[in-house]
């Protein structure tokens, strides 16, 4: 039971954006990437991505997104650029979704265009 | 890749906490992988009547929250698998209140005064107290029914044993016969109403 449980929980952290799965999971979606190929990318064995689905999800001030990518690189030996682009990408699409959430305006001038 | 099944030892434990408490971005794959299985151990032993499936989503709830902001844990009170199994051990409460919103029927026979003394065993599939809707009621007991909820259990049926209970003693043998019942049947019903059953 310990792999799978394992690989339960990091399903479940994978849907929250505190959790670093979250980003992977988007870069997967976007990426079209199987658990095999995103390991791939990553540098590392399958069998390891629920433990680095676990980790934090890196910081978005940048010397912080460096210090966290490197942590969780060389904490499992991951190519740091790989996974620096893979955790780049779900920055852009949660500052996206957040713009769409926060910005009443965006969407006040979305509604009048289609009124008028 | 097996996960560790014992408790991490308490430099490790200490080490992990460190790493939570000070934001490391590792911090929270390293203390889920370290704590999972024994968490999960922990509540099947400490909840027999649970299934696995219950103890399992327990203990990544309880793995999941402690490792989020904002932190709850501190080292100073609890080192980080006694917190670890006290969130754990609530999230299964709220697991059993959650399947209690569909109660099922269960046999009260376990607060029931055995008919017959000799040749007395205890029924096995009777539902264990470790099943925290009844400690919970049970908890909220007054003095005297805590008092005659523990001789029931121990199948004392001597009224003297009765007497001795603060709230009953001093009164003659037929008031304290009726008040001794009184507080068995509201027992019972405050129990059975807890697991769901007698509504």
């Amino acid at each position: 039971m310990n792999d799978t449980s394992l690989e339960r929980m990091a399903r479940r952290a994978s849907t929250d954006p505190f959790f670093l799965g979250f980003r992977l999971a988007e870069y997967s979606r976007v990426h079209e990437l199987d658990e095999a190929t995103l390991a791939g990318r990553l540098g590392c064995e399958a069998e390891v991505l629920p433990m680095i689905r676990l980790c934090r999800a890196a910081r978005t001030d940048p010397a912080g997104f460096r210090e966290d990518v490197t942590c969780v690189a060389e904490k499992f030996g991951l190519n740091s650029r790989a996974l620096a682009e893979a955790s780049k990408l779900g920055v852009v699409a949660i500052r996206q979704e957040h713009a769409s959430v926060e910005a009443p305006g965006v969407l006040l001038a979305a509604r009048d265009r289609k009124d008028s | 890749m097996p996960l560790p099944s014992t408790w991490p030892t308490e430099v490790e434990s200490s080490r992990l906490a460190a790493d939570l408490l000070a934001g490391r971005a590792t911090a929270s794959g390293e203390i889920a992988t370290t704590f999972l299985v024994p968490l999960t151990n922990h509540l099947r032993r400490r909840f027999p009547s649970a299934d696995s499936a219950q103890c399992e989503t327990a203990a990544s709830d309880a793995l999941l929250k402690t490792v989020q902001p904002p932190i709850r844990f501190d080292p100073s009170q609890l080192t980080l698998g006694a917190f670890l199994r006290m969130v754990a051990r609530r999230k299964m409460a709220t697991l059993f209140a959650r399947d209690n919103r569909h109660p099922k029927k269960i046999s009260l026979e376990f607060v029931a005064e055995p008919i017959d003394h000799r040749n007395h065993s205890r029924d096995d599939d009777v539902p264990s107290w470790d099943d925290p809707r009844l400690t919970t009621e049970a908890a909220a007991f007054n003095t005297t029914e805590t008092a005659v909820l523990e001789l029931m259990r121990r199948g004392v049926r001597k009224r003297a044993a009765f007497a001795t209970i603060p709230g009953l003693a001093g009164v003659t043998p037929n008031e304290l016969a009726a008040e001794v019942k009184r507080y068995k049947d509201r027992i019972k019903k405050r129990l059975s109403r807890a697991v769901g059953g007698d509504k």
